[in-house]
Formats: C-alpha cells, structure tokens, sequence
C-alpha cells in the first residue's frame, strides 16, 4: 500500500505540468483546489486525470473524476483503486 | 439565470492535445464523439461542445452551489451549424439548457440559458485582457458574497444577472 507521501510525490510533477500558480503548487496542501489554487485550466483537469490513470496505473471512472478537485481528493481516490 | 464560456483557440491549441488516447472519452458521450469525427472540422466541434458543457454547467453550479466536474453529465445536441455560429441544447439532470455560439478565427463563445435562447436578447462583450469592459455609464459590475457576478443598473437600483468567462487572452461578460 502506498503512503499518503509517496501518493503526493508522484502527484506533484503531473500538478505542475498544469498549474499556473507556482507558489500554491510550492504551498501544496490537502485542501489545495486544482482550479481555485492551482489555476489549472478546466480542460486540462482531464489530463490530470489520464495522468493520475498512467502513473498510478489505475482507471479512474466518471463519478470518480467527478470528485477529483483537490489533493485531498485525488489521494483518496488513487488509495481507494490501489486497495 | 445565464452562463457563458469562451474557449481562446491559440491557448487551446497549446495546453490541450484532445487528440490525446482517453481525452475524448473522458468528456464526451458516445453520440457526441461520433459527431465529431464525422465533422469537417474536428477541432471547433470539440471546443464548440467543450464550451457549450461549459456555459451549462455554469448556471447549474450557481444554482446548486455544487461544485464538482462531470463533464461526461451533459449532453449536447446541435440543431442548427453554419459558420459563424450554432445553435443548440445541453441536457443536464432533466433540465434542458438552449445555447448559442459564435465562431470567430481566435475563439469560440457560447451563451447558454435555461429557456430558449430567443425570449430575451442579451448583451456580450468581448474583449482582450488588458483591455476594459466597457459598460452603458448607468452600469457597473459587481460580485456578490459567492463570488457570483452581476451588474447593478444605479438609475433604477435593479440587479441584472451577467455572467464572467476567461480564457487566455479573452474576457466575456454577457447580461
């Protein structure tokens, strides 16, 4: 099972190919909002998606992406498909 | 209760590769895909429905307050395509949203309503970033508590819905 750590450091490099705030990607926290922190652009929330799928190699359904906003978010559902 | 969304196609050409394996799948229902390859111009039907969801879902998380991404939720249809612009609907949890879009060289706009797109005109101004909106002197642009845009018309102290859209080099506001 992956740790929560180990989770957010294969998840940093794939926020910051998107985020357009260097500093709240620095200041990265559970909280951190993808759109509202991170100014990542609502079209590239996808890519996230497809490159949380290819890293963790997992697949991540609708519903699932649905909820995927935050950092929080993200780890929970990339732990809930490694389980 | 209106939303808008404007897709700038020179920054949509840089950060978004939707030709890449799974993008499209993610986004779009199986009847929208198959318009889209079946398009002449694959590229403006993925933004047109791309910014069509869009505006939609801006009066939905307004009025629900929700935030959450499911694109794959809202499903476009378009009744009518020329080009310079589309007319169309997005059906949303059993509400049907009627939507308008221009197509201009550099971007693609679209203003979608929850009734028919025709029963009220409305007022977009589009301009680039770093220039001003420029409102009729009786308006101003306010935002409420949630962030929510709207003008205040300050002859007769009425608030107007408007709705704010940004996208690489373009700022919207429709009213």
């Amino acid at each position: 099972m992956m740790t929560q750590e180990e989770i957010i450091e294969k998840l940093k490099p794939i926020l910051a190919t998107y985020s357009k705030d260097k500093e709240a990607l620095e200041n990265l926290n559970m909280d951190s909002n993808f759109i509202k922190d991170l100014k990542v652009n609502s079209a590239n929330l996808v890519d996230i998606v497809l490159d949380v799928e290819e890293a963790f190699d997992i697949e991540i359904d609708n519903d699932s992406m649905e909820q995927m906003l935050t950092v929080g978010a993200a780890i929970k559902i990339v732990q809930s498909k490694l389980q | 209760m209106i939303g808008n969304d404007i897709v700038d196609l020179n920054i949509s050409r840089q950060e978004s590769n939707w030709q890449r394996k799974g993008w499209m799948q993610k986004i779009f229902s199986a009847e929208e895909q198959a318009v889209i390859y079946l398009s002449a111009d694959q590229e403006k039907m993925v933004w047109l429905f791309w910014s069509m969801k869009e505006a939609a879902y801006k009066i939905f998380n307004r009025n629900s307050g929700k935030i959450c991404y499911a694109p794959d939720s809202l499903h476009c249809t378009i009744d009518k395509i020329s080009q310079e612009e589309a007319l169309g609907k997005v059906l949303h949890k059993g509400i049907v949203y009627h939507t308008h879009s221009v197509f201009e060289t550099d971007y693609i706009h679209t203003v979608a309503k929850p009734e028919a797109v025709n029963d009220k005109i409305n007022i977009t101004l589009i301009r680039k970033v770093n220039e001003p909106i420029k409102l009729p002197a009786h308006l101003t642009l306010n935002k409420d508590n949630l962030g929510i845009p709207y003008l205040l018309d300050i002859n007769s102290g009425h608030s107007i819905d408007a709705s704010l859209s940004h996208h690489g080099s373009y700022t919207a506001l429709v009213y």
